[in-house]
């Protein structure tokens, strides 16, 4: 079909990356997976004139335990190696729940983390579960590295805080405390190839049924996805019960400020975060035993 | 004792198709071949004043440019308020506006680019009821009104109000259906050459004859110097029942570049500017006595008919059955209008106005149980129409298993236990649709030629299309069966109008059924003269003998026997000789419906009931649906194996209709052109379908068959709609059944129970 022509390279490394990159042209995107860039391109909601294929750069690839720093998640990690991983299994579990709900298997195959970050949608899956579990972003360019949380990330729908020329190379994460659960709670229309009409992560610290800490947050309903600040204030330091689960639900529905579009009104949305947050506070109390939506 | 009939037979061309090796309009190419691309309106009401397509013909690689003003004025499509080009005014987005072709796709396409047009943007209707009530703006200003067609069936009036007069019971309720489009794997396209005078059509139509009878009048040439070749087609479910104005363009770049030219159309065309199924609103009112035998219904239906008249503006015929007999019901009152706007023009789609039709009625038969404190289950059978039973338009009931069916999906409705947090239950809803034919056209009848040759080869030549329904297996089933082969002895032909004899076409379920019969009165021509000639050779009397494993032989004697292709040999290779050739056209006996739509348009109809169990999320109002049972009276099962596949795939589109699909149109465009907004079910979504087939054994039937492929989509949402109410109490009258829509009803009933729900 009638495309603009774009230039194609992929670097085989970061050193030929800096020193092929041309930060004065404006329509250089870098391909990973391909998965959002492509279709936007095809959609002409985006404008490329060079391509820059970064899937062959080493530094950008694979998951490992660091001592100090926690895990360490390579930006071109697909989301099908996210969700079978052992380290990513057994240190946070929720995120490899996350990654299984996405899309389809073949696309699961090509998006990346980092991909599914920089497209910067409401309801990128990845985001909720990142939020709660604090991660950080190690971000490089040619002028050196940098670090910032995750909430720092998001600047609105397809908006990131990324600086010209830099890309995402991974993402860090703290090794959760023990008596910690998580849960990702993802509402779509049907059960697979789908786009959450909300998603709700909750990560609770818990000494019986006491909450010493937690953490939950909302995608999908806000134009960058939030942490809900109120409700887990509230929650701290309470007993779980009927009563303060469905006091925190309310009070994450009230930080929720979702619109109606194609796929949900925004008063569904509101209460679908009610509703998926009472279920994953009750799932990491224990409080009911059954399966996740 | 049948040896292929009734049997699991993998389909037909299974092979071929899981291979990649079918043959679709996407594969086709020929020497030579331009690529058509068709500019289309991106308004849905506009007034053109001028194109200007020099900067396209200009383009290198661009061999024709075409607008209205290159070609004949030929009004096309039903009623003739078409055109393939349109050349004053666009009444939808996605209207044809000129036709390019090209070296190659990418040409074509940039030629697109170049051409502009210069529109008056008018303002446009997308409502119906205010397209009716308000008509500062008509669609088509010669018309007067954006009235399309209207539709009325009545008996006796006042019969009618005195039966609502003295009824215990009366429900009066609107039910509302949404666009939905059947999302074919297979999209439109077309290739068009002309070679000696003669143009050669390529078009995955499912009516070829019809087809190329209106190609003719779109093109202003005769049908005798037409030739239509069907490739594999992948899906037609309706949407390619019309001649679409693009493949009218399509033959005449062709004929102006000399060249063959093919149209394909992208998935976002597919959605914009196919046929979908149209929306419609149903005001139903059913009445009944005390112990709850129905006395009277009334419907009033409009219709959003978009901005031309498609086969689809012909749907209430179907819809008014439903309304008229499905289930005894003395009484009845239909409007319908068909009401022109400025969306996409509606088609038909499986079911033919039935799936909305049924939706409202048996609704209704679930809320008239429940006002009456009865079974669902009961009150239908109570009402359940019977073999011999004659419906207020006339229809003549045959064989008739509809309450073993409804017996079989309706076990264990109402309400089920359920963990905490959720709600379940079961819901039921029948059906009744044409299962022998439809006389909507003169002629309801299907060709069929029955060849052997020396090698022992059958071939059968049948009008009937197969665009993935499977029939060619169930018609090489039955030709195998009559000469005694097996299936894969049997070779058919039927893509090709210079060679297949003529058929209506695939529509109305009516393949098997009068396909099947042409093609077993064609077969069993055949057979007899295999016959005579073997009791001639064998010196037996011919009623002692059988056609079995490629012999004939005697029936008490299976060792005296002759085999086929030498029998055939014996009969060709002689002074004298002939070649063993058998034909039939099955014109059922039947009547189109009169201006009252009074009359038996099918030997037979199809009935069946869906049981659907639901578990619905009490917080997120989210459904889940558990299984589905699929009971269908369809005569007699020819392809078992077919039958079941027809069932699950109608489930899944009916279940789909009910839950998640829905085509957004947002003033005349459609907003969710994809296969992520447009939610089709997929294979982790639908449940086990449990599929039962009811034997009636239709007399008039090949085998005893009937039709069943619409059927099998046509009570799902309602079923669904039904268990959603067992489960939880909401009623849900407007389709899709969303967890937002069910979430709202309980929060309603919270609210008004004041927290009885969960």
């Amino acid at each position: 079909m009638s495309q603009q022509p774009f230039q194609y390279e992929a670097p085989q490394s970061l050193a030929e990356l800096w020193s092929t990159l041309d930060l004065g042209q404006d329509g250089t995107r870098f391909l990973a997976g391909g998965t959002d860039l492509l279709v936007k391109y095809k959609r002409k909601q985006l404008s490329v004139t060079r391509l820059v294929d970064i899937k062959n750069i080493p530094d950008l690839q694979g998951v490992w335990l660091d001592a100090a720093l926690g895990l360490r998640i390579g930006a071109l990690t697909t989301l099908t190696d996210l969700a079978a991983h052992p380290l990513v299994n057994e240190h946070v579990p929720v995120l490899a729940a996350a990654a299984s709900k996405m899309a389809s298997a073949q696309v699961r195959n090509r998006a990346t983390v980092g991909g599914n970050l920089c497209n910067a949608a409401p309801s990128a899956d990845l985001a909720p579960p990142l939020l709660v579990l604090q991660a950080r972003i190690k971000t490089l360019s040619a002028a050196g590295e940098r670090e910032l949380p995750l909430r720092h990330f998001f600047a609105g729908p397809g908006l990131s805080t990324l600086r010209p020329g830099e890309l995402v190379s991974e993402v860090i994460l703290p090794l959760p405390e023990g008596n910690t659960r998580a849960v990702y709670l993802k509402q779509g229309l049907r059960q697979a190839m789908d786009i959450a009409m909300v998603g709700v992560a909750v990560k609770l610290k818990l000494s019986g049924s006491l909450c010493e800490e937690a953490a939950i947050a909302l995608g999908a309903v806000s134009p960058v996805p939030l942490r809900a600040e109120s409700a887990e204030q509230y929650l701290k330091g309470r007993k779980l019960d009927a009563q303060s689960i469905a006091e925190g639900a309310d009070l994450a529905a009230k930080e929720a400020s979702p619109i109606s579009d194609v796929r949900a009104s925004a008063l569904y949305r509101s209460q679908l975060v009610a509703a998926l947050l009472k279920q994953g506070l009750q799932q990491c109390a224990g409080i009911l035993t059954e399966g996740e939506n | 004792m049948q040896q292929v009939v009734g049997k699991p037979a993998t389909k037909y061309d299974a092979f071929e198709k899981v291979t990649g090796q079918a043959q679709y309009i996407q594969d086709l190419t020929q020497p030579r071949m331009l690529w058509g691309k068709i500019l289309r309106s991106s308004l849905p009401h506009a007034r053109i004043l001028n194109i200007d397509t020099s900067r396209a013909e200009k383009l290198p690689g661009v061999k024709a440019v075409l607008t209205a003003r290159d070609l004949p004025r030929h009004k096309i499509g039903f009623g003739n308020d078409n055109e393939v080009l349109k050349g004053s005014k666009v009444r939808c987005v996605g209207d044809e506006i000129a036709a390019v072709a090209a070296v190659d796709e990418g040409t074509a396409q940039e030629a697109l680019a170049l051409i502009r047009v210069e529109f008056e943007s008018l303002p446009g209707v997308f409502e119906p009821l205010l397209a009716l009530s308000d008509p500062s703006v008509l669609v088509h200003e010669e018309k007067g009104s954006n009235l399309s067609i209207s539709y009325q069936f009545m008996t006796d009036e006042k019969g009618v109000e005195a039966a609502l007069d003295q009824a215990a019971v009366m429900l009066e309720d609107r039910f509302v259906l949404p666009f939905v489009t059947s999302a074919a794997m297979g999209t439109h396209g077309c290739m068009a050459a002309f070679r000696n005078g003669q143009l050669t059509m390529w078009s995955p139509t499912q009516v070829p004859f019809l087809y190329l009878h209106e190609l003719s009048l779109a093109l202003g040439i005769p049908g005798s110097r037409i030739r239509v070749i069907q490739p594999t087609i992948g899906g037609g479910f309706g949407a390619k029942l019309d001649m679409y104005p693009y493949e009218g363009a399509c033959a005449h770049l062709a004929m102006v570049t000399g060249q063959p030219v093919k149209i394909l159309f992208s998935r976002e065309e597919e959605f914009q500017a196919s046929r979908p199924r149209q929306p419609m609103l149903i005001d139903l009112v059913t009445a009944s006595d005390r112990e709850g035998r129905l006395l009277a219904r009334k419907a009033k239906v409009i219709c959003d008919n978009g901005a031309y008249n498609s086969w689809g503006s012909t749907t209430p015929f179907v819809g008014m059955q439903t309304v008229s007999s499905l289930y005894r019901v003395p009484n009845v009152r239909y409007e319908a209008q068909i009401v022109y706007t400025n969306n996409p023009y509606s088609g038909a789609m499986r079911g033919y106005g039935n799936p909305q039709h049924t939706f409202a009625v048996e609704s209704h038969m679930d809320m008239l149980a429940s006002k009456l404190g009865m079974d669902p289950l009961e009150l239908r059978l109570l009402n359940a129409n019977r073999s011999g039973d004659v419906t207020p338009q006339k229809m003549q009931i045959t064989s008739c298993a509809f309450s073993e069916t409804l017996r079989q999906a309706g076990e264990n409705l109402g309400p089920l236990p359920s963990e905490q947090g959720k709600l379940r239950g079961k819901g039921l809803a029948g059906l009744i649709h044409v299962g022998g034919g439809a006389r909507v056209y003169r002629s309801d009848g299907c060709g069929a030629v029955v060849k052997l040759d020396d090698m022992g080869r059958v071939v059968l030549l049948t009008g009937a299309t197969d665009m993935g329904q499977g029939s060619d297996t169930v018609l090489a089933q039955i030709v195998a069966e009559v000469l005694g082969v097996e299936i894969k002895d049997v070779r058919i032909i039927n893509n090709d109008t210079d060679l297949t004899p003529w058929d209506v076409g695939s529509h109305a379920s009516r393949t098997t059924f009068i396909a099947g019969n042409a093609a077993l009165l064609a077969a069993e021509k055949v057979r007899g003269e295999l016959i005579a000639a073997a009791a001639n050779s064998l010196q037996v009397a011919p009623e002692s003998l059988i056609l079995r494993n490629k012999r004939v032989c005697v029936d008490d004697n299976p060792e005296r026997f002759i085999d086929l292709p030498k029998l055939i040999r014996s009969l060709h290779f002689r002074e004298g000789g002939k070649v063993l050739v058998g034909e039939a056209f099955y014109d059922p006996p039947t009547e189109m419906q009169d201006q009252h739509f009074l009359g038996n348009v099918s030997v037979a109809y199809a009935f069946g009931a869906h049981g659907v169990e639901v578990e619905v999320d009490a917080g997120t109002g989210v459904i889940k649906v558990l299984g589905v049972t699929a009971a269908h009276d369809l005569g007699k099962a020819i392809n078992p194996l077919g039958i079941q596949g027809q069932i699950e795939g109608g489930c899944a589109m009916g279940l789909g209709y009910a839950l998640s699909e829905e085509m957004k149109v947002l003033e005349g465009r459609v907003i969710n052109g994809n296969f992520l907004d447009y939610r089709l079910l997929t294979a982790v979504d639908v449940p086990e379908i449990k599929g039962i087939p009811v034997e009636s054994e239709e007399l008039a039937g090949p085998f005893g068959a009937k039709g069943i492929g619409e059927s099998c989509c046509i009570p799902t949402a309602a079923a669904v709609a039904n268990a959603v109410y067992a489960a939880t109490g909401v009623r849900i009258k407007e389709l899709p059944i969303t967890p937002d829509k069910v979430l709202q009803g309980l929060n309603e009933l919270r609210h008004v129970s004041g927290g009885q729900v969960p």
